[in-house]
């Protein structure tokens, strides 16, 4: 069943040239390992994006414990590693289960106890701050504040690439499976419709037939597998893990600029956002603490100004099939 | 350390904890804003204060006074510039942008406040002298702010009760339209509200530096202990916010001296998050 017709080839084209765009741009800085960590790690937070702009941008359901989500993702493959109870696929697939769990857990919550938008942030911010706590307090398991290393994970036909350029193909093949995905739930499933529904409006929605509840948690479950997933997979790319890499400045923040940025609710908005963000954070690298004053001041004009994000605002004035 | 000034710490913190919560709530039940910048302003005043008093040298009650002043100029300038676009949405909409709004302030403010006065710890010295009734002892400090954060929270409940301005304030929270169509001006209240809510928090702020020093790095933290003060006792209950502030802060005194602050602050963290599921209007309910 395709819903919408119109603009089907222009969307097609774009996703073919992302996946072209991803598989070639790091063959043109492969003498610069330092731009392919650094596109490696805008992969992961568009990841995180991504999950996030479901979960908010669709569902309207504000989490504020992505760090939280993916850093349990990430302690649990790491210390499985660490112990030798398992390979690295089990510990992830297992990690990645886990967190579905407990992403549905809090999203089935959420709408049984009909919390409004922002309990379920204080819900889910409370869930952060017992996650970086208890990582910093249970020092013999986690390893405390300066967390643990975990190395030499094998990642069988991956392996004979260097490091960066493993890590940057494996989760550019996660991303686009996922952007792929979504655009057909959104575009070709009655999900979709759903999705649209919700979006205009909860009640209406739910009085037209739609089981807004139901919605909800699935879109908690497989955000939260999807953080669960690209979480622990940062883990072994950042082969380090801390407390602070998973705290609410370092990830929650910056994903919330990315979607708020890119455009709440569209596919595209997260790429275009995390681009943008990447190359400011990195231009701003050498102010420090300075960079959370210039962050916060452009948020606040962001939303004063330009609260839609980009991509709306390209779709209403350029090009109207973007997505 | 025994119980008596457990007891007697706890207390104090959670009086402070009460007196920046009472402000969030303010704010929260008239403007529908969750203003994230609250310890923030806090600490704008503390390190306001001790930037001139001790690099400028000024006398302490003229830097005092110059902390309120400046705290009180960021939150009408939060409410008149800065919330205009939340303003103009209504319901969950406007909950949402208030909440980034804040949340991008406080981050400016934090991040700047660090930068530019990494050394700026307010600590406020009283005279010292001990008093002991019959088999407790409290110093002189305690006894101060536990009588100044007493008395002001007093006042706040007196005013909200007793004046006609405090009656204006709560029929906004409770009725907006309501209030609106029997002639209140919620644009004055709200900035009342604000400029209250401001006041408030930044003489928590010195009180807590009586007992304590307060660096330019703790807004996020008086922020979030302040919001979780505020979840348990119910966004829109003064009196149930004070009642929790108390609370809150009694049990995790002795819940830092049992097991430890990291420990006690996930007990803390899971006690709201109970109290949300369970009882989201608060303790108290929706009571004044």
């Amino acid at each position: 069943m395709v819903i919408e017709e119109k603009y089907i080839k222009e969307r097609s084209y774009v996703l073919m040239a992302l996946a072209i765009l991803y598989l070639v741009l790091p063959l043109v800085f492969i003498d610069m390992p330092y731009v392919i960590f650094i596109l490696t790690q805008m992969n992961f937070y568009l990841l995180f994006a991504f999950a996030f702009n479901f979960l908010f941008g669709l569902t309207n359901q504000l989490f504020l414990s992505v760090g939280a989500f993916a850093g349990i993702g990430a302690y649990i493959t790491g210390i499985l590693l660490r112990e030798g109870m398992s390979g690295p696929v089990e510990a992830v697939i297992l990690s990645t289960l886990l967190v579905a769990g407990i992403g549905y857990l809090v999203s089935t919550l959420s709408v049984k106890r009909r919390l409004v938008v922002i309990f379920t942030g204080v819900f889910t911010l409370a869930i952060t701050l017992v996650f970086t706590n208890l990582t910093i307090a249970l020092v013999t398991i986690t390893g405390g504040e300066t967390g643990f290393r975990i190395r030499g994970v094998n990642l069988w036909i991956l392996d004979w690439l260097p490091h960066n350029i493993k890590y940057y193909y494996l989760s550019s093949a996660i991303l686009l499976v996922v952007t792929i995905l979504a655009y057909y739930i959104l575009f070709y499933t009655k999900m979709g419709y759903a999705y649209q529904c919700i979006l205009a409006d909860e009640l209406t929605a739910e009085l037209i037939g739609i089981y807004v509840q139901r919605v909800k948690t699935l879109t908690g479950l497989f955000a939260s597998a999807l953080l669960g997933l690209s979480g622990s997979i940062y883990g072994l790319f950042s082969q380090l893990i801390a407390p602070s890499y998973f705290a609410f400045a370092s990830v929650d923040l910056p994903v919330q600029l990315i979607v708020i940025l890119g455009g709440r609710g569209t596919l595209l908005g997260p790429y275009i956002g995390a681009a943008v963000i990447t190359v400011v954070n990195e231009l701003l690298r050498l102010l420090g603490p300075l960079t959370l004053v210039i962050y916060g001041v452009t948020l606040i004009f962001l939303l004063a100004f330009f609260r839609n994000g980009i991509i709306e605002f390209l779709k209403r004035n350029l090009a109207p099939w973007l997505f | 350390m025994d119980i008596i000034s457990l007891i007697f710490d706890g207390v104090i913190l959670g009086l402070i904890f009460s007196l920046i919560a009472s402000g969030l709530t303010l704010i929260y039940g008239l403007g529908n804003v969750l203003n994230l910048a609250h310890g923030e302003l806090l600490v704008l005043s503390t390190v306001t204060t001790a930037v001139l008093s001790q690099l400028l040298g000024l006398p302490l009650i003229l830097a005092l006074l110059l902390g309120v002043i400046v705290t009180l100029l960021a939150s009408a300038f939060l409410d008149k510039i800065l919330l205009i676009p939340a303003y103009r949405l209504v319901g969950e909409d406007r909950i949402i942008l208030g909440l980034y709004m804040t949340l991008a302030l406080a981050y400016s403010l934090h991040g700047g406040l660090i930068t530019a006065f990494p050394n700026a710890y307010l600590t406020i010295n009283v005279p010292f002298f001990v008093i002991e009734i019959a088999w407790i002892t409290l110093r002189s400090s305690q006894l101060i702010a536990a009588l100044a954060s007493f008395a002001i929270l007093v006042s706040l409940y007196l005013f909200l009760k007793r004046t006609w301005h405090g009656m204006a304030i709560r029929s906004l929270t409770q009725n907006e339209i309501g209030a609106m169509l029997v002639g209140i001006p919620i644009k004055k209240y709200r900035l009342m509200v604000f400029i209250i809510g401001g006041l408030i928090v930044s003489l928590a702020g010195f009180i807590r530096s009586v007992v304590a020093t307060v660096g330019p790095e703790s807004g996020v933290e008086f922020t979030i202990l302040g919001l979780l003060v505020c979840v348990i006792g119910g966004v829109r209950s003064i009196s149930g916010t004070i009642f929790a502030g108390i609370l809150t802060g009694l049990v995790y005194t002795f819940l830092i001296a049992m097991i430890g602050t990291y420990l006690a602050y996930v007990m803390l963290l899971v006690f709201v998050m109970i109290t949300v599921l369970v009882r989201p209007q608060g303790i108290l309910g929706e009571r004044w």
